[in-house]
């Protein structure tokens, strides 16, 4: 008979289910290393780190500092503080927590930048934040307070440091915050039943506002990669990360450090923590630069149509019209031919009829056969000839030609019978035979 | 209803001399009156007028004995028929509490999810009559896999009660317990409902659940009351006990009234005596349920497998046909149907307007579908517990009723059905749970350290429980062995989990996994549609390439079985046969823990695939076509008892080796079933298989399925074994070693007393599968063993 323990091994090897088993171990198994207390002065000095002392006992405390004239790719820190928050409502108009939006709150404090570093990405009571990194800026500079938890039992500690840290904050800026950092720290917060700081402050999450602006440049070059912070500082500011951390292996590397005690693995954790910081604060400060200056604080006919939407989604017309009218005369074609689709259908929904038509034709003449936009553009213009500037030869031919597109392309069967439908109609009054009663043509609803 | 009772008892009397009479028992149980208690003075004020409004103003006296304890603060399970009102034993005292608490919270546990949404309605109706005359809100809610993810969180904030399944707790809500702070905190009573349910592997997997829930609660403060309710099983409060490992207050006196009611047996007649063939009982269920079903009496029909119920729904509808709108009088029922369809049903049956349903287990328990006249169980139910359980489907409400009990050819069938005092007079089964599972019991700890740290010297259940091996299980040791693997981390006096997974998901309480097959109709003409699904254990042997896919009697033709990508292709057909899988299982000996030849017990692996399938004739149950199948092994390690046939026992047949093989095939067919009636489980707990024996003293593979041996060699030294049908087993091979005596002299009983030719269904299994001297054979080697063991006793 086998003993107990080789049993157990047996047991948990071969799994209860069928096919392949999981896959859990996350790290290269090691010697039962065990009881190696962590020493909190050695790691101080190993980290360049310093004891945080709390009510609820000890943890480590990271601290640096960007100054003001450090550069972040392109861009100068000291050029990044955020003077006025309110900016970034129009893009947050259901900012999270329980207070509302930033501007009805009047002038917030200073802003405190959060990202949390953590033992996996499940969620529930056994995912923990072993590092917790708060930036906020100070006379021009950057500072960083990283809280890092030398061990499982010191939680109670680092969660008392990261709420002193986070008290005087006017509001908590977050990368993707809404669904991952804020939920999983009130868990811990909730584990260890204590007062949440964070449940009463105002939340801005940049994910969102990055993805509506720069989502379609992901999609053209690098869709896999996501709107992550990386990509984001890599095309707008060009910083490239020299050995950076991949997401994947940050629970292990504290796991190792864990088992071995040796803080090594973290070092570079460390590091992938406060380059996050720095970019979302780089980032927010480009966002609200773009909120506040409109189209000429854009670099690109792309940026000035995805904030153009924006805008337009805000209710202001006006700077979204501006954006997009200023978009059109980009170099590229496609990105001018989007702008004046943007404009058309703006301009449409202003009942500006004449100018929509315009613009359209603009579409036409960029594009000339070309298919989607220019396929629009043919039944946007159809419309407007059949009956506002009355024009049926060239609402038949454009109709005709619209319908061709989409027959080639095998595809859209409602935007095809409705064409079908118009050219039909076309014939008979262009026949000559009374009009038919008027079934509005399907005019696609995508856009 | 007395017409057809007297016309089925005056076929009482055999067909002919000499036969076996066609209704073997008629048991009549008389009405009993109702017995009241007052309302106890201490419940709060406006409770009672809710109560009071809703027309109950006096309790059963069981009510009254479990309001009591509850409210003293006693756990306590209730043992009572369906129908008696159980519910209000739980929901009295947590509406108590929660009026004079508001803060005080209480979860319920429902084996399905259909289940508690049943009780939902309940409890919103009474807590509904609260907020109108007292404008107290207490919020009811069910929380499981149907509930909306934005919902989740007002659920949080807002339920006083919140109403869940197992699965639920074990992997929605303890492993996210911080988010649940409130309802630990305030955890006054946990309810479970059905506790019957929860035996075996289930059964088990709870054991550790609320070993976590116990955890999470102490992390939080509270100690909640539990309040059990139970169909009648033998050993309720040991259930309850082991459970939950907290002591338990039985209450059993029912104090609810019963309608007179009826309970007759039915053995179909012998066609062939020769052959051993009785009258297929799925006609004769058919004809008696008609009997009813054309008096105007609703009736529920109980079928032993799905398969068996998708037949019997076709026989029922083809023998109504002519009436109209018949497709909707009779529907099927089974685990499967689309959650809309199940609905619909179980409103049409409370209506009336369905008059008859064929169901799997699926409606045994509690699922409100009102009163039924008659319940008619096609084969026995496996279990004395069940088989009552289903007979009470019939009569919940006050008046007349009757459940009659058609007994297949089956051994265990033949054998209840003859002897009918067994049933009546016998207690019923004790339900088993092995929360020491080692699989089972890892899988937990695992989420147990997920959820909060382990301490240095912590236990996880009661007191250090024992597996099946006879081993302490001392949960140090298990954390030392996730430790090894990574799972977890000593530091600082306690562990700490230490990876990145979520080990909740990667365990299933009801099966071994918890994929499934979905089945999708791709019948030209009409849009694609998911019809039902299947688990994944038995996705293979359903839903296999040519097999008929049974839908409520309408037919299915699979075309496509898309292994990888669980899903299976059919299309609707019309055709007069359905198929029926054929399964290739081997052992194989790992480990043996105890040994006295000619019986061992230990750890087996166990190969079986789907091999083939036959094609079997609506109503003449002709074979009429075969196919071959090339499908994927399913695999388990497991606990087997197995007898081995000695050398010399062999050697002492005068037959030749095929009648040998026969004979070791048909002992393995009828020990299977006692074993079975021994262990008291059902017949799915436990599997079977025989081996080719040792030919050279340590190869101990290979090995067939009973059904399948058509080639098959045997040994010198032929192994049978009975192994429990779930990984690491479920407790049911050490109790059959003990019991290895019995097993074999109730064995040797039941082949020699069946009066039989030369092997049937009821003893050796029909002679056309086993050969014209299995019977023989097997008797001899019976005798053989018996005699040994007495001479060595001597």
């Amino acid at each position: 008979m086998t003993d107990l323990a080789s049993r157990l091994r047996q047991a948990l090897r071969s799994g209860s289910g069928p096919g392949s088993p999981r896959r859990e171990l996350t790290y290269e198994p090691e010697s039962r290393v065990y009881e190696r207390p962590t020493n909190l002065d050695e790691l101080c000095v190993a980290l360049t780190a310093v004891p945080a002392d709390t009510p609820a006992g000890r943890c480590l405390q990271v601290n640096r500092r960007y100054e003001a004239e450090r550069w972040h790719g392109d861009v100068q820190i000291g050029d990044c503080e955020l003077k006025d928050l309110t900016a970034l409502d129009l893009f947050n108009p259901g900012t999270h927590g329980t207070s509302g939006t930033l501007g009805t709150l009047g002038t917030p404090g200073t802003p405190v930048f959060l990202d949390i570093e953590t033992t996996g990405l499940s969620g529930g009571a056994g995912t923990v934040a072993f590092l917790v990194g708060c930036g906020y800026f100070d006379l021009g500079a950057f500072q960083i307070h990283q809280f890092l938890l030398p061990s499982y039992a010191a939680e109670r500690a680092l969660l008392a440091a990261v709420a002193a840290s986070v008290e005087p904050a006017g509001c908590i800026v977050t990368y993707n915050g809404k669904t991952f950092d804020l939920p999983l720290m009130e868990t811990r917060w909730l584990f260890h039943r204590m007062r949440m700081p964070l449940a009463d402050k105002p939340h801005v999450d940049m994910l969102h506002p990055a993805r509506r602006l720069w989502r379609q440049r992901d999609a053209e070059g690098s869709e896999a990669e996501g709107c992550n912070l990386a990509i984001l500082e890599r095309d707008l500011f060009g910083v490239r990360r020299i050995s950076d951390v991949p997401g994947f292996d940050i629970p292990g590397r504290y796991f190792r450090f864990l088992r071995s005690g040796n803080p090594a693995p973290l070092e570079a954790v460390l590091e992938h923590n406060r380059l996050d910081l720095v970019s979302l604060a780089v980032v927010t400060a480009r966002v609200a630069a773009m909120a506040r200056g409109g189209s000429v604080a854009c670099r690109d006919g792309r940026e000035r149509i995805a904030l153009g939407r924006l805008f337009e989604r805000g209710g202001k017309t006006e700077q979204a019209e501006r954006c997009y009218r200023d978009a059109t005369g980009d170099r590229n074609r496609s990105v001018s031919a989007d702008a004046w689709c943007r404009l058309a259908l703006h301009l449409r929904r202003a009942r500006r009829y004449a100018d929509a038509a315009d613009a359209w034709q603009e579409v036409l003449r960029i594009l000339g056969t070309s298919r989607t936009l220019g396929t629009l553009a043919r039944e946007a213009l159809a419309i407007h000839m059949e009956h506002r500037s009355r024009d049926l030869d060239g609402a038949h031919a454009l109709a005709l030609e619209a319908l061709l597109d989409l027959e080639e392309a095998d595809e859209a069967p409602r935007r095809r019978d409705a064409l079908r439908y118009r050219l039909a109609r076309l014939e008979r009054k262009l026949a000559g035979v009374q009009q038919e009663g008027g079934a509005n043509a399907a005019f696609p609803e995508f856009l | 209803m007395q017409e057809v009772l007297a016309r089925l008892e005056a076929s009482r009397a055999p067909l002919a001399a000499g036969a076996d009479p066609i209704v073997t028992a008629v048991e009549r149980m008389p009405a009993v009156l109702a017995q009241y208690s007052p309302l106890p003075d201490q419940i709060d004020q406006r409770l009672l007028a809710a109560l009071t409004s809703r027309g109950i103003t006096q309790l059963y006296i069981h009510q009254a004995d479990a309001i009591g304890h509850t409210l003293a603060g006693r756990n306590v399970v209730i043992v009572t028929p369906t129908a008696s009102g159980k519910t209000l034993c739980y929901n009295a005292p947590v509406l108590d509490v929660i009026l004079r608490d508001p803060s005080a919270r209480a979860l319920y546990l429902f084996p399905t999810k259909a289940l508690a949404q049943d009780q939902l309605a309940e409890l919103q109706g009474l807590a509904e009559r609260l907020a109108e005359q007292t404008r107290t809100d207490v919020g009811v809610f069910t929380y499981d896999g149907d509930t909306p993810q934005d919902a989740r969180r007002a659920i949080r904030g807002r339920a006083h009660v919140v109403l869940t399944n197992p699965d639920m707790l074990h992997s929605g809500i303890l492993p996210h317990h911080p988010r649940w702070a409130k309802l630990f905190e305030n955890l006054r009573f946990v309810v479970i409902d059905e506790l019957h349910a929860y035996r075996g592997v289930f059964g088990s997997h709870l054991g550790n659940i609320i070993r976590r829930l116990h955890r999470v609660c102490r992390h939080y403060g509270s100690d909640p009351v539990f309040i059990c309710s139970s169909a009648t099983i033998a050993n309720p409060r040991e259930l309850a006990e082991r459970l939950t490992g907290e002591p338990f207050e039985l209450v059993e006196r029912s104090g609810a009234p019963r309608g007179e009611k009826f309970f007759l047996f039915v053995n179909p007649p012998v066609v062939n005596a020769q052959l051993g063939i009785r009258r297929s009982y799925l006609s004769q269920t058919r004809q008696i349920a008609m009997e009813f079903l054309k008096r105007n009496l609703q009736i529920i029909v109980f079928a032993q497998s799905r398969l068996s119920t998708e037949i019997l729904t076709t026989y029922l509808k083809d023998a109504y046909e002519g009436a109209p709108g018949a497709s909707d009088v009779i529907r099927g029922y089974r685990g499967g149907y689309l959650p809309l369809r199940r609905r619909e049903i179980e409103k049409g049956l409370r209506d009336g307007e369905v008059r008859a349903v064929v169901s799997t287990n699926a409606l045994e328990l509690g699922i409100d579908i009102g009163a039924l006249d008659v319940a008619v169980l096609a084969g026995y139910p496996g279990t004395i517990a069940a088989t009552w359980q289903r007979a009470g489907r019939a009569g919940r409400r006050s008046s007349r009723s009757a459940a009659v009990l058609v007994a297949s050819s089956a051994p265990v069938d033949q054998f209840i059905i003859r002897n009918p005092q067994y049933f009546f007079g016998a207690s019923p089964e004790h339900a088993l749970i092995n929360p020491d599972n080692l699989h089972i019991l890892l899988d937990h700890v695992k989420c147990a350290a997920f959820e909060l740290p382990f301490k240095e010297g912590e236990t996880f259940g009661a007191q250090p429980g024992t597996n099946h091996a006879g081993e302490a299980i001392d949960l140090q040791a298990v954390l030392t062995v996730l430790g090894e693997e990574g799972f977890v981390h000593f530091a600082e006096g306690q562990w700490n989990w230490t990876s990145e997974s979520y080990p909740a998901d990667a365990v299933s309480l009801r099966s071994v996994s918890s994929d499934n097959f979905v089945v999708v109709d791709r019948t030209p003409g009409q849009p694609e549609r998911v019809i039902g699904e299947t688990s994944f254990t038995s996705g293979p042997a359903t839903l296999h390439e040519k097999a008929i896919y049974l839908v409520e009697g309408q037919l299915f033709h699979v075309e496509r079985f898309d292994f990888d990508g669980r899903k299976a292709y059919v299309r609707s057909v019309e055709c007069d046969y359905y198929t029926d899988a054929i399964t290739y299982t081997r052992v194989t000996i790992l480990d043996t823990f105890e040994n006295t030849s000619p019986r061992s017990h230990g750890e087996v692996h166990v190969v079986s695939r789907v091999v083939g399938f036959k094609k079997i004739k609506f109503y003449t149950n002709e074979n009429v076509g075969s196919g071959e199948l090339d499908l994927p092994e399913q695999q388990m390690h497991t606990t087997a008892y197995w007898l081995t046939i000695p050398r010399e026992v062999m050697a002492a047949l005068p037959h030749a080796s095929d009648d040998r093989r026969d004979g070791v095939i048909g002992l393995a067919w009828a020990m299977k079933h006692v074993a079975q009636l021994l262990l008291m489980c059902d017949g799915h707990d436990i599997g079977l298989s025989i081996d080719g024996g040792s030919l050279d003293g340590s190869l101990r593979t290979g090995g067939a399925a009973v059904r399948d041996v058509g080639n098959m060699e045997v040994g010198l030294e032929p192994n049978v074994f009975i192994y429990d049908n779930f990984p690491g087993g479920i407790g049911f091979s050490q109790p059959l070693y003990g019991l290895h005596e019995t097993l074999v002299a109730r064995t040797r009983d039941l082949i020699a007393t069946c009066p039989c030719e030369s092997g049937c269904p009821s003893c050796v299994g029909p002679e056309g599968n086993t050969g014209p001297h299995a019977k023989t054979v097997a008797s001899r080697i019976l005798d053989m063993l018996v005699s040994r063991s007495g001479s060595e006793a001597a």
